[in-house]
């Protein structure tokens, strides 16, 4: 199975403006990730003509655009845009758009609705307006899978890199709020982010192996456990991990027993809960893991997390796992290494 | 690195369809040249001029009708459900899975759950004042997409990963082609894929806004074609690993042996007009099928009837396959069943399927004059089906944003006796 590295990454969260790293004054940012952003594109990044495009559409456009500053990337995507892919998870950033649309027809009558805002009521046009921005014409998936879409946006850009159809994948996601979600939903997370993929080459420091997704219905710690167990079995040969980012479900999962289950299995007993860092959120919180997870293996400060490890938390981090759980039973595993 | 490639065979088949619900209905439907399109029934005709729908008239005689489980979900959900009950018994597994399986679900949706944005906007009759109560959130909470393969997944104890692709009109190709990638490379030795979508006014009105419905039926490719007419339904596929399926004695319809996504990055609703993305995505599927243009001897055509994505996929089809496109035979299924959303290249995939095993390609009716703007004359198998020797397939689905999906199906011999 493949090794896969990450070339850059870019993130817009708490402040409007994209950064290409995560981990600098995260946790001090943690409450303001809740709050609605007020400008979606405040880098301009999209160009004049952005009215009739969706929150979403401007946020992770916008982030995704300022990662092609990466002047390696920008030359790939110039070169052979048809080798670059765009793998994007979203789960309910259209519910304003098709609620307001649908509105609109019910109160006005079907003429009236703008056909300007009916792209908006697809989830893919966030990926397909910024590969319309940027000419890049390699696949473009947008993935709704809940809490476990970034798992699935690395695992499918894993195999259009595995079957050599692209040479870099963008895999990101993207959350947006409004009234709407606010009367519907708990989590209230306004975020994108966004990872260039690439398979692992001798230069790279920091690798990771695409993810196992397993689903059933009362899955739990056990199952979770068991998954990374058996991931760092299969790729480092039992060795232990340092720790385990749950990158979402820590609500769902009972921490104690994840903590005493793979302590018993060998693989670690430091657990961090990533939504403690990052906050809580519908469906990029893998990628929020990964981010976060290869800034501290690139040798990046992680003092401020190593509080929030349940577990021994003064070990030297050079193999991790993340790990996911989400409501419906999905869970998933991937590890990753700094390279000796 | 050395990929593995395993052979990825289609063993079970379901459809909840327009022109009927179950396999068998199905196909005699297409190939007796039947209808699916009507007049609109489920909105109020005097608001839309071009009043024809493709509705599903059979889903109240299926158990998922019933079934209290399925009501807080969306209608998409339903339809899933029973298309892939029906695929999985079609495939030997009536009784469900085994405890440990690897079998993943993957549905591509348009609209996904949209109909239930409807429904909360009716029931509590809401206006632009109105604010949302928590009464009307709690009809809005399964709105999430994921919920189609998730709610199917856990249904029938599915235990490989499951996702929802939300690519619009070839979201369907996208499960097809992404189910065979996975088995393909020994990820999953079995993948229930396919797609589904609800009627819903919003769907509707989007094509009446865009003027991209017709008012007289759907006839692709027709000189005096109009447009698309909406539709819904889901159709579901099992595909297995070839030896898995061979090892228990599995029923084989046909084999998946290309795929291949691509974007035209051109525009948010319109096809690129020389279809740069469609003709990059046949020639790829070919390429990963191990196959030549003349290898191809139908072709399953995105065919909404439409005047710029056939005009698009007229001239993407020359490109790829030259003059030979006037003799091989190309047909449009969306003349019978109308533009089913995510669920289309699905239903197309079904078709494909049951073309090969039976070597009868349905016929795209309605069509008597094809386009003399078009590079070449296309033989669209008009109005009747036709028994033919067919080899290979290959289906193409293109979405708006410029998503495109093409997938390639090959003919199994029969096992000697």
């Amino acid at each position: 199975m493949m090794e896969l590295a990450i070339a850059n990454s870019r993130y817009t969260l708490a402040a409007e403006t994209s950064s290409a790293a995560l981990l600098p004054g995260l946790v001090e940012k943690r409450a303001l990730l809740q709050a609605p952003l007020a400008d979606y594109d405040s880098e301009r990044r999209l160009g004049r003509k952005i009215r009739f495009l969706s929150d979403a559409t401007r946020l992770f456009g916008g982030t995704a655009v300022a990662l092609l500053d990466d002047e390696r990337l920008k030359a790939m995507v110039s070169a052979s845009p048809e080798r670059i892919g765009v793998y994007t998870c979203e789960e309910t950033i259209n519910l304003r758009d098709d609620y307001q649309f649908d509105l609109c027809v019910k109160v006005h009558g079907p003429d009236e609705a703008s056909p300007l805002l009916a792209p908006n009521t697809l989830a893919n046009v966030v990926g397909s307006h910024f590969a319309s921005n940027t000419g890049i014409t390699g696949p473009n998936c947008t993935i709704a899978a809940g809490q476990s879409g970034g798992m699935h946006a690395l695992q499918s850009a894993m195999h259009g890199l595995m079957e050599q159809a692209i040479d870099c994948a963008l895999v990101g996601g993207v959350e947006v709020s409004s009234d709407y979600h606010r009367a519907t939903f708990a989590v209230q997370r306004e975020v994108a982010a966004v990872h260039a993929v690439v398979a692992a080459g001798p230069a790279d420091k920091v690798v990771f192996f695409p993810p196992r997704i397993r689903m059933k219905k009362d899955a739990g710690a056990l199952d979770v456990a068991r998954a990374v167990k058996a991931e760092a079995e299969a790729r480092f040969g039992g060795a232990a991990l340092d720790a385990v980012i749950v990158a979402c479900g820590s609500k769902l999962l009972d921490t104690d027993t994840l903590c005493t289950a793979m302590s018993q299995y060998g693989v670690t007993n430091s657990v961090l809960p990533g939504e403690h860092v990052y906050g809580y959120g519908e469906s990029c919180g893998a990628l929020l893991a990964l981010g976060l997870a290869s800034e501290i293996l690139q040798g990046g400060d992680a003092a401020p997390v190593r509080p929030l490890i349940l577990g021994t938390q003064d070990t030297p981090l050079r193999r991790l796992g993340i790990v996911s759980l989400d409501e419906q039973g999905q869970y998933s595993a991937l590890v990753m290494e700094r390279r000796a | 690195m050395t990929m593995t490639k395993k052979r990825v065979v289609i063993t079970g088949l379901g459809v909840v369809s327009p022109v009927g619900s179950g396999t068998e209905k199905f196909w005699n439907a297409l190939t007796g040249s039947v209808t699916g399109v009507g007049k609109l029934t489920r909105l109020p005709n005097a608001l839309y001029p071009r009043d024809l729908a493709a509705e599903i008239k059979d889903f109240d005689d299926l158990p998922e009708a019933l079934d209290e489980e399925l009501a807080p979900y969306g209608q998409a959900v339903a339809y899933a459900v029973a298309a892939s009950r029906m695929a999985l018994s079609d495939a030997g597994f009536a009784d469900g899975l085994a405890d440990g399986n690897d079998c993943g679900v993957l549905i591509g949706t348009t609209m996904g759950n949209q109909d239930l944005v409807e429904q909360v906007i009716n029931r509590y009759d809401l206006n632009e004042s109105s604010v949302l109560g928590e009464e009307q959130g709690r009809g809005l909470a399964n709105f999430g997409a994921s919920l189609l393969s998730t709610v199917v997944a856990n249904r029938f104890g599915c235990q490989g990963g499951a996702l929802t692709f939300v690519n619009a009109c070839a979201a369907g190709n996208y499960a097809v082609g992404t189910g065979f990638a996975r088995i393909r490379s020994g990820q999953e030795s079995m993948t229930l894929v396919g797609g589904a979508d609800p009627f819903s006014r919003a769907c509707y009105t989007i094509f009446h806004r865009l003027n991209a419905s017709s008012a007289t039926d759907c006839r692709p490719f027709d000189q005096n074609r109009e447009g698309m007419v909406v539709g819904e339904g889901a159709a579901m596929l099992v595909l297995e690993e070839y030896e898995h399926a061979v090892a228990r004695g599995a029923h084989i319809y046909a084999e998946v042996t290309g795929y291949a996504l691509t974007c035209d990055a051109y525009h948010a609703t319109a096809p690129h007009p020389e279809g740069r993305g469609a003709v990059a995505a046949m020639q790829r599927a070919l390429h990963v099928a191990g196959l030549e243009p003349e290898d191809i001897d139908y072709v399953s055509a995105h065919g909404t009837g439409t005047a710029a994505n056939d005009q698009s996929e007229a001239v993407a089809m020359h490109r790829v396959f030259g003059e030979r496109l006037a003799t091989l035979p190309v047909s449009s299924i969306k003349s019978s069943l109308g533009h089913c959303m995510g669920a289309a290249s699905a239903f197309e995939a079904v078709a494909c399927a049951l073309g090969l095993y039976h070597q009868i390609a349905p016929p795209t009716i309605n069509t008597t004059d094809i386009d003399s703007a078009f590079p070449i004359k296309l033989d669209v198998i008009p109005g009747q089906a036709r028994p033919m020797p067919m080899r290979h397939a290959i289906s193409n689905a293109f979405a708006f944003g410029g998503n495109i999906a093409t997938v390639v199906f090959s003919r199994v011999a029969p096992a000697n006796p």
